[in-house]
């Protein structure tokens, strides 16, 4: 439908029932429903084929799992998207201008939906062709649940390892990134040095790659033989090496966090007669702790997937307990287990931050 | 000079090479209502922000009630007490309900015990007509009962002197009433108040001097009458034509 030729339409008078508003032309649905139902094909041969790799008998399982079961889930809004498609036409022909891009308005969401739905299974499908192409190669090295199951219990208990490391370095982390924010960001002229320490610092543990700092503090300390320095544990000081870096990470995050508070609010506290450090307890950081929330779980998971660096010093976490098994079985799947343990892990973190900032913002709002 | 309550003599505030003040001397009495006007970057803001202490002075001296307020040994947090301020972008902590908002301060000052300063508080958000608001948060009210929240909470501290902002610049018109029959009746309360505004009939109305700052000088003051309807300085006479022609748009 050119534009051109409808606005013809409109300028040649034919205001439906004489109401004041003329739409201009009707909402064309063709092109939204050709491309969903040309993805929606896509679907159904990829589908197929993936019936065909994952099972060894053909004939009817294959077509039922592999066409009529796909073109059912996909087919439902691609039909909804062609009656509505009709229906508008018809709409149109019967002069119901409104009623006629209403339904094209329907019609064209029917495809989206249709259009995200196909997306989906193609995505699914293409990922399971690749797991059992070549007589199901990737499947076996990376997904044998025989291995996989093999090797839970032992790396579950040794993921406590990277649990307890995590801990310990965030606790540590938060701890120090906050002093390092708060001396960066200290005022006056006699704190300079102070600002210069702090900024050397985030710029130097910031640069240093954390496997190489877990290398030097785990390997070296014991060797200086100082008293108390040498006395720790690897675990401790990897804990150590750890809290190193992420203190440097998590004071640009408090940085950042301060920084993006409103400058009217300092003011606003300090004219009232509130000290410095009451200015910060009970209106920067309660504010700051809202900014940052999300982008400091996302630091924290960070570096719960670095406690897998351990492996370098020799510490049995996780990820080094998975490698022995996949050296033993000469096969990958313990491996992958470790990264479902990790997701596992990590997961009910992002939902519970989520939750958190959702139930503050409620209650800001009087919710 | 010399026995009025506030008194700026020679004032001086400088950012790098910009003269923001440039020595300037003002007195307001107790119990005066003392207003600024000029042109925006003529000072007005920075003369107040002077007196609260949030901005140090290169030059010249500011006393309250004999006591000098301003240079490097004063104690800041004691000043502040001393001298409330309101903004104009009325600044309350959004994290805080409107009651905690006001007791906040008292509280950590030691001024008043939590539930004596609750209990101020509560009297006072009555007065500004918020009693039905303690429990709720700032973005819960307009900006109109946010500014008046922010006088209560500045009047809370019970300060000397009151320092208003432009209170009523980022406000919608028909919210600007509201504040000024607050500021009106403080006043007849007999606040001393220093404050900057671009709603001449009402500083007109209420102030016993006005002060025209023009590039960081105060270039005429004198009682409203005097300064809007025979004012001497080219610059002023300007500066009113100017809003006055504002006005009629």
């Amino acid at each position: 439908m050119s534009v051109r030729g409808s606005r013809a339409r409109t300028s040649g008078g034919e205001a439906p029932g004489g109401t004041a508003v003329a739409y201009a032309r009707p909402l064309s649905t063709r092109g939204y429903l050709n491309g969903a139902a040309v993805l929606a094909l896509l679907a159904l041969v990829l589908c197929y084929q993936l019936a065909g790799a994952t099972m060894t008998i053909g004939g009817p399982p294959r077509v039922v799992l592999g066409l009529v079961l796909p073109a059912a889930i996909v087919g439902g809004p691609l039909l909804a998207a062609y009656r509505r498609g009709r229906l508008s036409e018809q709409e149109w022909e019967a002069k119901r201008y409104v009623a006629a891009r209403e339904a094209a308005a329907r019609s064209r969401n029917a495809s989206i939906a249709s259009l995200g739905l196909t997306g989906f299974v193609v995505l699914v499908s293409l990922v399971g062709l690749l797991v059992f192409t070549n007589d199901g190669a990737v499947q076996k090295t990376f997904f044998n649940p025989e291995f996989m199951a093999k090797s839970m219990a032992d790396m579950s208990r040794a993921l406590l390892v990277n649990v307890e490391i995590a801990l310990g370095a965030q606790v540590l982390a938060m701890l120090f990134g906050l002093v390092l924010a708060v001396g960066r960001l200290l005022p006056g002229k006699g704190f300079w040095p102070v600002r210069a320490l702090c900024v050397a610092y985030i710029d130097v543990f910031r640069g240093i790659p954390s496997v190489v700092l877990i290398y030097l503090v785990c390997f070296g300390l014991p060797i200086t033989e100082v008293p108390v320095l040498s006395e720790g544990g690897p675990i401790l000081y990897a804990v150590v090496a750890l809290a190193l870096t992420y203190s440097a990470y998590n004071a640009e995050l408090y940085r950042s966090g301060i920084e993006s508070i409103n400058k009217g609010q300092t003011s606003a506290a300090l004219s009232m007669g509130l000290s410095q450090p009451d200015v910060l307890r009970f209106v920067i950081l309660p504010q700051m702790a809202r900014n940052i929330a999300a982008p400091m779980l996302s630091t924290f998971i960070g570096l719960q997937k670095d406690t897998s660096l351990v492996i370098v010093v020799g510490i049995i976490d996780a990820f080094s307990q998975a490698k022995i098994y996949s050296a033993n079985d000469f096969n990958l799947s313990a491996v992958t287990a470790v990264c479902v343990l990790f997701v596992l892990v990590t997961i009910p973190q992002t939902r519970l931050v989520d939750y958190m900032l959702a139930r503050s913002s409620t209650k800001k709002k009087g919710g | 000079m010399g026995s009025a309550f506030v008194e700026l003599d020679q004032v001086t505030k400088r950012y790098g090479d910009t003269t923001v003040l440039d020595r300037v001397d003002l007195a307001v009495d107790r119990h005066e209502v003392v207003t600024l006007i000029g042109a925006s970057g003529s000072g007005k803001s920075t003369l107040l922000r002077c007196v609260n202490g949030l901005e140090a002075i290169q030059g010249g001296r500011i006393s309250l009630g004999g006591d000098v307020i301003s240079g490097e040994g004063v104690d800041l947090v004691r000043l502040r007490r001393r001298v409330g301020i309101v903004f104009q972008s009325f600044n309350l902590f959004p994290h805080m309900s409107v009651l905690r908002n006001c007791t906040l301060t008292p509280v950590r000052a030691g001024v008043a015990t939590k539930e004596r300063a609750e209990a101020e508080a509560r009297v006072m958000l009555e007065r500004v007509g918020l009693k039905e608001k303690v429990g709720a948060y700032p973005d819960q009210l307009s900006g109109g009962q946010q500014q008046r929240v922010a006088i209560a909470r500045a009047m809370l501290m019970r300060p000397e002197v009151l320092l208003l902002d432009e209170i009523t610049s980022a406000l919608d018109p028909e919210l600007v009433i509201e504040v000024l029959n607050l500021v009106r009746e403080l006043a007849e309360d007999g606040i001393t108040m220093m404050m900057t505004t671009h709603e001449m009939p009402f500083a007109r109305e209420i102030s016993s001097k006005i002060c025209f700052l023009h590039r960081g000088r105060i270039l005429e003051q004198g009682p409203p009458e005097e300064i809007f309807d025979a004012p001497r300085a080219p610059e002023l006479r300007t500066f009113l034509r100017k809003i006055h022609e504002a006005g009629r748009n």
